[in-house]
């Protein structure tokens, strides 16, 4: 689903605000601050999230310019989540609260006691699993200010916007319908009343 | 206190009317111009202007589309997908106040072709087909397929602007939309 193979599927975005002069030095040093890291085995994060290099996931080391492609900047958005599956937790959970009844000799947990347990179990859980990587294709245009973002899910597209913001101080604009419409009109001496056009083609009965 | 609690209330309240007056506008726009492609492409026999100077391009519904209403509870939705549905079909559900949702569109421009399904509240473009030569360097490869979604883009940008400015014409009530009527209402035979 991404840039180099397949059928693809991405979300435009225009880059609001004026990037540095020197825009593939800057790029090139805020890829290293903001690469990925991977999750600390035995930590309780349950998220990574960080820049690789599009043609290799695993490849986190941007020492030299090989993600310009003139006038294009390539290079992928990686986020690892530790995900605990909804009925592991629950089989787990019902375990231990089996042990600390007998433990405890009581028929009954507190509330307090469930909830503390819930916490320990699902911090077990998290160091257990494994992160899941997914990995999206971005593709900056900087002659034109716009960012091809690849994947249409409204989440990914959420941290991008963030992480890509955290990342090189820019605000992006997503080219949506009223977005795109301000992009396209090209009469300086009119303004564009967008209400108007959106109730054009539904006049009366 | 209660002053304080109702203007935090009533400020509430404004922001709120207006982010749905932008949703509205937003969705509105997005299904009117997949609307006005589809007529477009419906009357004209696929083939669209994108400028005054002869460039053009062809478009055409692939095999899929979504009409809905959103303003019935609940909202309305027609999909139709596959070759069992005509022109007649998609004017007598737009004729029903339903607009074109998302819609999976064939642009061919010269020698190019894209298929991609559009999805008219956001604009995301999903399933894109790229029919391009395969070349055997992954860099040629890359570089023709940025390309070719340039192109695409570009094309889009084109076609949006066609719409944005046809319907902002001080002309479109008495030409532009009293054409989109007669299209409307003619039943095609077959």
């Amino acid at each position: 689903m991404g840039l180099y193979s397949g059928t693809a599927s991405y979300v435009r975005y225009k880059i609001i605000d004026t990037p540095p002069d020197q825009i593939k030095e800057f790029v090139l040093q805020r890829l290293k601050d903001f690469a990925f890291r991977d999750l600390d085995p035995g930590s309780l994060s349950e998220k990574a999230i960080g820049w690789v290099s599009a043609e290799n996931m695993a490849s986190i080391h941007f020492d030299d310019m090989h993600f310009v492609k003139e006038p294009y900047l390539v290079f992928s958005l990686r986020i690892d989540t530790r995900r605990i599956h909804a009925m592991t937790m629950k089989a787990a959970l019902l375990r231990e609260e089996l042990k600390l009844k007998k433990a405890t000799g009581r028929e009954l947990l507190r509330k307090k006691e469930k909830e503390d347990l819930r916490e320990q179990v699902r911090q077990s859980l998290v160091k257990k699993s494994l992160p899941l990587p997914t990995v999206y294709d971005v593709c900056w245009n900087y002659a034109r200010d716009t960012v091809l973002f690849f994947s249409c899910s409204n989440s990914a597209n959420d941290e991008f916007t963030q992480f890509f913001y955290r990342s090189f101080e820019l605000k992006l604009m997503r080219l949506a319908p009223t977005g795109l419409a301000q992009q396209v009109w090209h009469e300086d001496r009119q303004p564009l009343d967008l209400r108007r056009i959106s109730e054009s083609l539904s006049y009366g009965p | 206190m209660k002053i304080v609690s109702r203007w935090i209330f009533g400020g509430f309240q404004k922001a709120s009317a207006m982010d749905h007056e932008a949703a509205r506008i937003q969705t509105s726009l997005g299904r009117d111009f997949l609307t006005y492609l589809c007529y477009l492409s419906d009357s004209r026999a696929g083939t669209l202007h994108l400028d005054h100077k002869g460039d053009e391009c062809s478009v055409w519904i692939d095999g899929k589309i979504v009409l809905a209403n959103d303003s019935t509870t609940p909202p309305s939705i027609l999909a139709y997908s596959g070759e069992d549905f005509s022109a007649n079909d998609l004017k007598q559900a737009i004729r029903s106040g339903k607009r074109v949702r998302e819609a999976r569109l064939r642009i061919e421009k010269g020698s190019s072709a894209w298929t991609f399904t559009l999805r008219a509240d956001r604009f995301d473009i999903s399933g894109l087909k790229i029919d391009m030569p395969g070349a055997p360097d992954p860099e040629e490869r890359l570089f023709g397929r940025i390309i070719s979604i340039e192109a695409l883009n570009d094309i889009i940008d084109r076609l949006y602007g066609m719409f944005i400015h046809a319907l902002h014409d001080p002309s479109w009530k008495k030409r532009g939309y009293a054409a989109f009527q007669t299209w409307l209402h003619a039943r095609e035979e077959g």
